[in-house]
Parts: structure tokens; sequence; C-alpha cells
């Protein structure tokens, strides 16, 4: 079933130096109902202003997001975004930030705080309920985010470069941790990387992604085992094929002389 | 060390000011013996007690009075933008204006007594509070506003759940910095309008010619001032405790 529609979206910025940019030009992707999405691309490929744009942040120039037969116009609440700087307040303890999005819904503070600390299981964290996100490492930081985005049980995830600030080893284990959540779960999950492993270790469908101005390149189904063997051969052949597939897009564009 | 360090700087301090006092008359340069003395003499008959009840209870009522105006205001301001843009001007005119500049104003306005020094003490703390309040409302970040957005929750619980306690740290600091300043025109406005106060003291005892109670007035005005701005710390330090701030 097809979750989200995106229709011939191209978005333009005017640039400081009253330039205008173009972003995106002509997007055309359809997302199923509980499919693992990658988005992958350099910087400046315009990912993340794809994904604000299905998140309903920003508004297209042309074309529309349809999640659900109707347009998005705005954010909602059942499609969470969890961002890269974790979004979490630091005013709060960690139990009241999980919290904060079940009382946006009008739940009861206690019914709220039972939920909240179920999910503050889920992810580990029951031990830290109490502290404060200053307390916290990078990658809990991130469980905090991920639990307060899944209590509301929300059927579309947003992730923005969610492990971008973590170290490699912190990095895996959240990896396996959003795998195991979402085979648990079947929430359907929009993932922006510019690390290729991270795109083929988690993504059903990497849609890959080149710059001036951002367009889909090629989209490309995974077909491997969850969790994946990082050193297996078919991993490495993904991971070529992705390598390929940018080798096409700096040919267009040489950024290199020799 | 450091132990050392101020102690040496406050004992060097009043053995020079005992030296130099020896050159002059107690009228010109009281001694700090004589300034203690003279502290001593107001204490006894209870007329210093009387001035520093008077002194902290008008420095109270101005001073909580302009936090729970200015605040308010500053929130308002901060959260609509063009509301800002408006009065922006005006208020960059009005605030090189000395508070003590609008005495005469305020001895027009409210005649004397009571009113004209808390007038002044509310304005010297109107705009050191206003705008650290609007400065934290407009640079809470918009992440927070963004996931708050997200999760659907209303102006009315944007504003009190995430904007209010996002500025919060930074309301403190401006509250912190008008403490200091309400603190110094406290003395001002009760040496132009009052009857009563350490700043009356401070002008009524130059009338006796009693320099030791000038000094000793001045001396009790900064040593209050001290016991403020350590309080006020105190109150920070357990506020960004409980704001998870540390």
């Amino acid at each position: 079933m097809k979750k989200v529609r995106i229709e011939n979206i191209s978005k333009s910025f005017i640039s400081n130096d009253n330039v205008l940019q173009e972003v995106l030009a002509d997007i055309n992707l359809t997302i199923e109902n509980g499919e693992f999405l990658c988005l992958l691309g350099p910087s400046g490929c315009g990912k993340t202003t794809l994904m604000n744009l299905i998140a309903g942040f920003e508004q297209p120039t042309r074309g529309r997001v349809i999640i659900d037969n109707q347009t998005v116009l705005r954010p909602h609440s059942k499609h969470i975004t969890i961002f890269q700087d974790y979004g979490l307040f630091p005013w709060r303890t960690v139990l009241d930030n999980v919290v904060f999005g079940l009382e946006a819904k009008g739940m009861q503070k206690k019914e709220a705080r039972d939920i909240a600390s179920e999910y503050l299981e889920l992810v580990g964290l029951t031990a830290a309920a109490k502290q404060f996100p200053k307390q916290l490492s990078g990658g809990m930081k991130q469980r905090v985010s991920i639990a307060r985005a899944l209590a509301v049980e929300p059927d579309i995830l947003l992730m923005d470069e969610p492990f971008g600030a973590l170290d490699a080893f912190t990095r895996y284990r959240l990896q396996d941790e959003i795998l195991r959540i979402w085979q648990e779960k079947k929430p359907t999950i929009v993932f922006v990387t510019h690390d290729i492993d991270e795109a083929v270790y988690l993504g059903k469908k990497v849609v890959i992604m080149s710059p001036n101005p951002g367009q889909i390149k090629t989209i490309l189904p995974i077909n491997l085992p969850r969790p994946a063997d990082r050193s297996s051969e078919e991993f490495a052949a993904y991971r070529r094929e992705i390598f390929r597939a940018f080798a096409m897009v700096q040919e267009k564009n040489p950024e290199y002389m020799i | 060390m450091i132990w050392f360090g101020k102690s040496f700087t406050l004992l060097t301090f009043v053995g020079l000011w005992q030296y130099v006092s020896c050159f002059y008359s107690p009228e010109q340069l009281p001694g700090p013996l004589q300034v203690v003395e003279g502290i001593r003499e107001l204490a006894v008959t209870g007329v210093l007690w009387e001035h520093i009840q008077v002194s902290l209870l008008r420095f109270s009522i101005s001073y909580l009075l302009a936090v729970c105006i200015t605040v308010p205001l500053g929130l308002l301001l901060g959260w609509y933008t063009w509301s800002w843009q408006s009065i922006d001007p005006l208020l960059q005119i009005l605030r090189p204006i000395s508070p003590i500049a609008w005495f005469p104003l305020a001895i027009l306005w409210f005649g004397i007594g009571n009113a004209p020094a808390i007038f002044i003490i509310f304005l010297s703390a109107f705009f050191p509070i206003l705008l650290a309040t609007v400065g934290a409302v407009r640079s809470v970040d918009t992440l927070y506003l963004r996931v708050a957005d997200n999760f659907g929750v209303g102006k009315w619980t944007l504003f009190t759940k995430i904007v209010i306690p996002a500025a919060f740290p930074q309301i403190i600091i401006g509250l912190q910095i008008a403490v200091g300043t309400a603190w110094i025109h406290l003395v001002a406005g009760e040496m132009l309008g009052a009857q009563s106060g350490l700043g009356y003291l401070i002008v009524d005892s130059r009338n006796f010619l009693r320099t030791d109670w000038i000094m000793g007035g001045m001396l009790i005005v900064g040593l209050l001032g001290l016991a403020i701005h350590l309080f006020m710390g105190f109150l920070e330090k357990s506020i960004n405790r409980r704001w998870g701030m540390e």
C-alpha cells in the first residue's frame, strides 16, 4: 500500500546574494507502508530539504507531497521527525521529555508517565529516567529522542542524519536498535544519511540523490537479511553499486583534475 | 592562597585608610575605627535598623514590581517580533536617560515620599530585565519550536511549555543584573526625595556633618548589596539545578 506519494516536487530558495537557487528539481517518489527507505547523497543534494517537505516543515515551490491521500500542508503528530541534534528539552528530565509528546496529545499525566516508561525501557534507558539530557552521552540522547518519537505511535518516522554526530561504535549499536524497533513496530521510516554503509545496512530501498539541483539518481532495492553481515560479499556488492552510481554523478560534474 | 590574597587586599585597604585619615580632621575623613564607632552609635539607638528595614522593603517592592511587570511584557514583545520592532526605536531613546534624570518629573507626578524612590528603582531595573527577556525569547532554539510543532502542541502550550522555560536561564541573568542596578539607584532615589532609608541617612548625616555616619551608611549599603548579590547567585544556582543546566 502506498503511504507517501511525492509528485513532481521542485523547491527553490532565494539565497542571501539574491540568486534563485533550485534545491530540488522534479522529484517523484512513492514510499510503501512499513518501508524502510534511505535517502543517500552528498551534502547539498537536497535530501534534508526533501525530508522537511515530507515532514511538512516546508512547502514545495511546485508539486506536492501526499500522505494517506492527503496533501501535506503542515507537520503532523503521526509523522515524527528525529533530528541529528536530538531536539531534547534541557529543562525536562529524560522521562518528562518522552512524556511531552503524549501530553501534547492531551493524555493524563499518570498514563503518559506509564507509557513513557515503557518506551524508555524499549531503548534501554529506564535507569536514566530522572536524569537531565545534559548528563547523557550523545548516543543516549538520541535514544531518548527515539523513545519520545515512538511513544506517540507515529506511522512515519523521519530521521535526519540521526546518528551523524555519534562515534562509530555507538552508531553501529543504534543502527541495530532502530532495525529491531522497525521490525517490531513496523513504522514507515525515511532515513536521511550520507553514509553509504549505513544506507545499505538499514534501507530496504536506497534512494541515491545527486546535487545541483537535487535530483533522484537511482533507486536501489536492497535484498539482504536483517541484520545484514557488513563483511559479506553481498553487502560489498551493494556498496560497489552505490559507488558506481556516485562515480556517474562525478563524471557529469568533474570536481577534480588529474 | 586565594584567601590570603583577599584578606591582604582588605587589610591593606583598611590600613591605608587609617593611615591617610590621620592627616585629616574626622569631619573630612574619619578613620575606619571612627566609622565603626559611628555605626555602633546608630545601631544602639535603633535608627540604623529602621533605615535598613525601610530601604530593604522599598527595594523589594520596587524590584518585584519591576519583575512582575517587565518579564511578562518582555515575553510578549519577544514573541511578537513586529511589536518589538515597532517599540524598539522609542526604547533606544529612553534607555540612555539615567533614571535619576526622571527625578524632577517623579516629584511632580508622585509628590515627596516613597513613590518617587520606588519609581526610580523601578526604572533602573526595567531596562535590564526587558532587554534580557526579549533577547531570551528571540534566541530560543528553533529546533525546540520545530519539535513542539511536530508533536502538535497548541500556541499557548508552545509559549508556556517551550518558550518560557527555554528563555528562563537567560532571563535570570537579566534579573541578576537588574538587582545590581536597582540597588545602586535605591540610594540615589532615597537621597533625592525620601525621608527615611539608607540614602536619606547619608544625606541627613551630611547636614549634621557626621562624616562617620555618612561613611557608615555607605559601608552598610555596600555590604547589603554584596549580601543581595550572593543571595541571587545562590538562587540562580538552585534554579539552574532544577532546570538541568548543570
